[in-house]
């Protein structure tokens, strides 16, 4: 069965181009969120395998979506990705759980690999 | 940018404020190297504009501002405008640089190529982050910087080449110390038909075609 992913990110174009590149690549997006507080609601209501997700969102960033999210599930499984690539925040990323960082503008191949290292992982 | 709402519906909007905030994004990395501490950048809103009516962002034609004004060469040719009110952009400076930047005119020695390297530095990673993001080569002449007011900042702008008078209004907060944000706007005025090929090269880059929503 494909892998699930849930994908937040503000922008609803580059929702559209994650979506785009992860069902081409045979994934399943369960569903999308534009802001920190959507993402924490859709994963307690999906459960996916997987979520992508943005730094920089309105109403909660990114990051305390990641804690509230491994808060419920310690076992989440939560990429995160920025256009905003200082060493700074990868680390804060890292350190609050994430599996991986992807640096926006993304290529699909980034994003694919990004994705199958956290779902192995 | 023809038609109702230039011909730029919400999705082409959502794509370019995506690109300005990727470039500022790297604008802000680049300023917290500069200047040794976080700076945020951030730009919450895309509009389209009549040229005329932009003055009223800085408070109006008479108010005094600063803009720096680079010309786009390459796929998709057009103007930039970076837009602030005189005494906000140098507030920012003051901030920016610490106390030695004064704040009360005339300008000082150090203000004038600061605002400039603002200006640069934002134009830049804006036309870079669109650039990767349509797969496009587009490039910025050095910054010419107008202190004036705002309404003859913009004039100059406008009579700077062809166009329309319809522009793309991203409006960008940078919080230079974490103590709150100071308004700027970069103000894009493509060149006729300018628009259609950013939007054609996005399409084709991304798969995501900017003008179905």
């Amino acid at each position: 069965m494909a892998a699930r992913i849930l994908v937040v990110d503000d922008a609803l174009f580059m929702r559209m181009m994650l979506r785009n590149i992860l069902t081409g690549a045979g994934y399943d997006v369960a569903g999308e969120g534009e802001n920190g507080v959507q993402a924490v609601e859709r994963y307690r209501g999906l459960r996916p395998d997987l979520v992508i997700m943005d730094m920089i969102m309105p109403d909660m960033g990114g990051i305390d979506a990641l804690r509230e999210i491994l808060k419920e599930d310690p076992a989440a499984k939560v990429v995160m990705c920025s256009a905003m690539g200082q060493q700074a925040l990868v680390v804060e990323s890292i350190q609050a759980g994430a599996r991986d960082f992807i640096v926006k503008p993304f290529q699909p191949a980034g994003v694919l690999e990004a994705v199958a290292k956290a779902l192995q992982g | 940018m023809n038609g109702p709402g230039g011909g730029l519906g919400p999705l082409a909007l959502d794509a370019l404020r995506e690109a300005a905030n990727q470039g500022a994004a790297r604008a802000a990395t680049a300023l917290s190297r500069m200047v040794g501490r976080p700076v945020s950048l951030a730009v919450p809103t895309v509009r389209l504009l009549d040229l005329g009516e932009a003055s009223a962002l800085v408070g109006g034609v008479e108010r005094p501002a600063v803009g720096a004004c680079v010309r786009v060469e390459g796929a998709c040719p057009g103007r930039l405008l970076l837009l602030g009110d005189l005494a906000t952009a140098r507030l920012l400076l003051a901030r920016l640089l610490g106390p030695e930047a004064r704040g009360a005119p005339p300008l000082a020695p150090e203000e004038a190529p600061a605002l400039r390297e603002l200006g640069n530095l934002l134009c830049a990673h804006y036309l870079n982050a669109l650039s990767e993001l349509a797969g496009l080569r587009l490039l910025p002449t050095p910054p010419e910087l107008a202190v004036d007011m705002a309404g003859a900042i913009l004039e100059g702008f406008a009579a700077g080449g062809p166009g329309t008078e319809r522009a793309l209004v991203l409006e960008s907060r940078l919080d230079p110390d974490g103590k709150g944000a100071f308004p700027l706007y970069l103000i894009h005025l493509p060149d006729p038909g300018s628009i259609q090929a950013l939007l054609e090269a996005l399409a084709r880059a991304t798969g995501v075609d900017p003008r179905d929503g």
